[in-house]
């Protein structure tokens, strides 16, 4: 498998191996093969979201028809106080949420690529690996637990050392909801960063590290001198992955705290589900995604553009 | 390098990884210990386990998670193949053949990426309903087997125009046609690909709940993701029985890995950097 080949490469050098002299296939045979594919696109992933554009102009209570009514939806959204709360939660739990995977990710993959021995190089991998197949809501579950102002571990364990003199209701007060979703799985070294970064590095030259060795660059210093610039791509790719993830979230608030206390946790992702599938107002609800998407859009068009400016990839 | 001098320069390191792996591993640890308690036991010690043990609360979790768990592969396992296939055959499609508009197809087909899945919740709500496919296998399937197959078919194009083409031409040369092609040379030289493929969407697939919160009615029908949560919900004054019913949930994607668990972690670190 190809590990790691620089995006901006990949397009050009891939147009001369599979020429195939048109004469020896007929056409029908790729179209063949593509059809299921386009079927089941064409109903589930394109017609859709032509559908959804168009029905949020329009009043829609699913299976009624849509009514159109022009721009009213996107009017009254943006008069939706709770809509407005969720945009600036979203803002802060993307953030906050993101920062703290991309650093626990580099921080887990940085201590285990460094290790001497091999065999524990492997076993930590696992480790931190072992996590990632356990069930999201349980995972949710058991956080909310980690939370719980009766019987929950924080609490208990911050009481217990003297930390604190009474528990206190983490996922039940406005200030601490949104930081303690931000926190769940702390410390968030699990999951994929993790493994993109640690691939990453493994597949970096030991020539490079070893000169730098020899010049007397300490491994801290390496860290940031070489590795940190030699990764950029997987960086990149896992912060479009991790923001557009924290754009649409969605779970831990179903699951932990139903957007409250006092709509702190909203988050535009649960509002549209509540909105379309708690109230039927379908057409709402789809106002409200064609927002997400545009903001989708823009954060990850953004990104690519930070990313490729003045950026020259060679092969390290 | 000697073994001591080896552990003295990786012991700071060992330290952190063990400190974080610690932190990590003790919301499960103290769940999987609390399973085995009755409620008098778990206010009385609320960290170490307690004698006698109480797997009872288990037979208690079981009826519900084991059925949930049997509906979770029930969706899970024909998602699974249909990716695989139909991802396979439109990678192999874009990666071995020139036709005409084929670049701007896959460009067409990667965008899907950019658009926000719960945003086609709604019309694909609204689709299922029109046909009656509520409460339905390909109800839940079809739609899930649609987000899979845009990431597989890049994944499969990817890996497929890493073969050399020779191998190809040779076989043509032998008087092999294009299905003997595909199925004697290009799959089970994309073993590796395809278990790559498996393994998120296996991840996907079981993790998923707003698709299955939105497309089953059917209570005796929701796949895990859904059942722990109800059943916590149902369940949360007896603590034991609670947490029981987290470990059922989690066991069969643990054994799943244990048996796998070289080809699991290659799998994941491999499809995401390419």
């Amino acid at each position: 498998m190809t590990q790691q080949t620089t995006p901006s490469t990949g397009a050009k050098s891939e147009s001369s191996r599979w020429q195939l002299s048109s004469g020896f296939v007929p056409i029908y045979i790729p179209i063949l093969f593509l059809i299921p594919a386009l079927l089941l696109l064409l109903s589930f992933r394109y017609i859709p979201a032509v559908s959804a554009i168009f029905h949020s102009f329009t009043y829609w209570n699913i299976p009624e028809p849509g009514e159109f009514i022009g721009l009213e939806n996107y009017q009254a959204l943006f008069d939706d106080p709770i809509f407005i709360k969720s945009l600036g939660n979203i803002l802060k739990y993307m953030i906050g949420r993101t920062a703290l995977v991309l650093v626990m990710a580099f921080v887990g993959a940085e201590l285990v690529y460094n290790l001497t021995s091999d065999r524990w190089r492997n076993i930590w991998r696992m480790v931190f690996t072992i996590p990632m197949v356990i069930p999201f809501t349980v995972n949710l579950l058991v956080w909310q637990q980690v939370y719980a102002g009766r019987q929950g571990m924080l609490n208990e364990f911050l009481t217990g050392i003297g930390a604190m003199a009474r528990p206190y209701p983490w996922l039940g007060r406005p200030d601490s909801a949104l930081p303690a979703l931000i926190f769940i799985g702390f410390p968030a070294v699990t999951g994929f960063g993790f493994l993109i970064i640690l691939a990453a590095l493994q597949n970096l030259s030991s020539e490079v590290n070893d000169a730098a060795l020899i010049d007397g660059c300490s491994r801290l210093r390496r860290v940031f001198a070489i590795d940190l610039p030699a990764i950029r791509g997987p960086l990149a790719l896992i912060l479009i992955l991790s923001l557009n993830q924290g754009m649409q979230e969605f779970a831990p608030m179903l699951v932990m705290t139903q957007g409250g206390p006092i709509n702190t946790t909203m988050s535009p992702a649960y509002y549209l589900y509540i909105q379309g599938f708690t109230y039927g107002k379908h057409g709402y609800a789809s106002a409200i995604g064609a927002v997400l998407m545009l903001m989708t859009l823009a954060l990850s068009i953004f990104i690519l553009r930070m990313r490729y400016r003045r950026a020259y990839d060679v092969e390290v | 390098m000697s073994k001591s001098s080896a552990w003295r320069r990786d012991w700071p390191l060992m330290l952190a990884l063990l400190i974080l792996a610690i932190i990590t591993y003790v919301p499960f640890v103290f769940t999987v210990i609390n399973s085995f308690k009755i409620n008098a036991q778990f206010f009385q010690e609320f960290w170490l386990p307690t004698t006698p043990l109480h797997p009872e609360n288990y037979a208690r979790a079981w009826p519900a998670m084991g059925r949930a768990i049997l509906n979770s592969f029930s969706y899970s396992i024909p998602t699974l193949i249909l990716t695989l296939v139909i991802s396979g055959l439109a990678g192999y499609a874009f990666a071995r053949y020139r036709f005409p508009g084929r670049n701007s197809l896959f460009i067409s087909i990667l965008a899907l990426i950019m658009i926000p899945g719960i945003l086609l919740v709604i019309p694909m709500f609204s689709v299922i309903i029109a046909l009656d496919w509520d409460d339905t296998l390909q109800g839940v399937v079809l739609p899930w087997v649609s987000v899979e197959i845009v990431f597989g078919t890049f994944l499969m194009r990817t890996f497929f125009e890493t073969l050399p083409r020779e191998y190809f031409e040779a076989a043509r040369l032998d008087g092999a046609n294009e299905f003997s092609l595909l199925i004697r040379i290009a799959v089970p030289l994309a073993i590796p690909a395809f278990s790559t493929l498996a393994i998120l969407n296996l991840l996907f697939s079981w993790n998923d709940i707003i698709w299955p919160l939105v497309a089953i009615f059917d209570s005796e029908r929701l796949p895990v993701s859904i059942g722990v949560l109800s059943f916590a919900g149902a369940w949360s004054t007896d603590y034991g029985v609670t947490f029981a019913s987290y470990v059922i949930a989690s066991l069969p994607l643990i054994i799943i890995f244990a048996f796998t668990s070289r080809r699991f972690m290659d799998g994941l670190s491999g499809g995401l950097s390419i």
